[in-house]
């Protein structure tokens, strides 16, 4: 390991641990168990493979992939924290939000993600590999969808999950690139081997910021007026006025 | 080829994501609703004074005192603006007392705010209570239109200390701000 990659894995492990202080320090933990799974799992996992490192290397890179996609795959319980906070039970349109995400979001998204993921295999032939490729797209396309749709519905994301889906969405989208530029050729890779941890401290870096204080998102449905209420109110202002003016016929 | 394509793809992604962050990032979008709750909650009395301004614009004043005839109206004038101008200063010291104790009290009821914010307020507090404290003196001393340019800018300070409460109440869900402003005036802290 250069000082560099030392010095990039040093900044990851400290803001991870600092991300987890922050979760717990403002009792986040049970909002965002997906963030505190991914972030527990991540620690763990840091500190695992750099004893495999420096242990049994022979291991190292398989182990590697493995926990890229455990990794990944508890990316998508972070994207849950994200799309459950987004458009949470009370919001009108979730179930809607939900079908359109599954029917035609998810249907076209994972047929993209498989064909990498098919591409890539045929290529290098090692599945962990191909599978980063198309559970990162996946992730990230998922998380571009609920941003989509909160600007389209108008739904006023808070910093924590503004800033955890950002990050989620950006490094997930950024390690996919870079991945797929290694894929093509080989000449970046050096570079590519210091941008995806940079591009993962950068993810931690913006969560350290959104989670630093409880700022949830503002409630989407509760400052409609029910219907029903605004009628209610109407009807009692009208007789209120009908009665005051029956008073004042009947006592001038 | 279909590589070239995905790794095109996922640069399309990357650059999605980052323009729809931008558009949904949590700006000052609901601060304006957040502060007018605060302004409601509050009653900030100062507010209701239009024209703050023109209690220190001493262009009418100049006018009659030019006539040696008007002299006795200009210093009645004068002395009426004082006594206005001091109202309106006090005004302005109890409204930022009163969002002061509205900032405690949310911070006090559970809402999680920064060491920075807090050091920000505070000291925009104590500034500005200082700078209303003098320019009330120089009222006092010298007369409303001496501090006519610095008086224009008292009313900064409330607008600050506005925001920074309007920014802790925004961190709670609407439903509850009308429990907090009962609770406000229950608990006697709107006086």
């Amino acid at each position: 390991m250069s000082v560099v990659s030392y010095l990039i894995f040093v900044t990851s492990l400290l803001l991870e641990i600092v991300v987890l202080w922050r979760i717990i320090h403002e009792h986040l933990w049970w909002r965002l168990i997906g963030l505190t799974c991914y972030i527990t799992y991540e620690l763990a996992a840091a500190f695992v493979l750099f004893g495999v490192l420096n242990g049994a290397p022979n291991l190292y890179r398989r182990l590697y992939w493995e926990s890229e996609i455990v990794s990944l795959t508890l990316g998508f319980l972070v994207f849950w924290d994200v799309f459950r906070h987004t458009f949470p039970q009370t919001f009108k349109l979730r179930g809607l939000m939900f079908n359109r995400l599954a029917v035609v979001g998810l249907v076209s998204i994972i047929s993209a993600g498989s064909l990498w993921v098919f591409a890539c295999y045929r290529k290098f032939h090692y599945l962990a590999r191909a599978l980063e490729h198309g559970l990162g797209f996946l992730l990230a396309s998922l998380i571009l969808v609920v941003l989509l749709a909160a600007k389209h519905y108008q739904v006023q994301l808070g910093r924590n999950v503004w800033g955890i889906a950002f990050g989620l969405g950006g490094y997930a989208s950024i390690s996919t690139v870079i991945f797929g530029v290694t894929d093509l050729t080989r000449l970046f890779i050096p570079y590519m081997q210091i941008l995806r941890p940079l591009a993962f401290v950068a993810m931690l870096g913006l969560w350290t910021w959104a989670i630093w204080i409880y700022a949830p998102n503002q409630a989407v449905d509760d400052h409609l007026p029910t219907p029903g209420v605004t009628a209610w109110a109407s009807w009692s202002d009208g007789w209120r006025r009908a009665l005051s003016m029956v008073r004042r016929a009947i006592d001038p | 080829m279909i590589l070239v394509v995905f790794v095109l793809f996922a640069l399309i992604l990357f650059f999605s994501i980052l323009l729809a962050s931008i558009h949904t990032s949590p700006q000052r979008v609901s601060q304006s609703r957040a502060l007018l709750a605060v302004n409601e909650i509050v009653q900030l009395d100062s507010v209701s004074i239009k024209n703050a301004n023109r209690i220190f614009d001493d262009a009418e004043y100049r006018m009659l005192k030019s006539n040696p005839a008007l002299a006795a109206v200009a210093s009645r004038l004068r002395k009426d603006r004082q006594e206005i101008a001091l109202i309106w200063l006090s005004l302005l010291i109890n409204d930022l007392r009163r969002l002061s104790r509205f900032r405690s009290f949310l911070v006090r009821g559970g809402v999680s705010t920064e060491m920075t914010d807090e050091l920000g307020v505070f000291f925009t507090f104590v500034s500005s209570v200082l700078l209303l404290t003098v320019l009330k003196l120089f009222v006092r001393l010298f007369g409303p239109f001496v501090v006519h340019g610095i008086a224009r800018h008292a009313k900064v300070s409330i607008e600050a200390l506005s925001h920074a409460s309007a920014k802790l109440l925004d961190r709670l869900p609407y439903s509850i701000w009308s429990d907090i402003a009962q609770n406000w005036r229950s608990h006697g802290f709107a006086s």
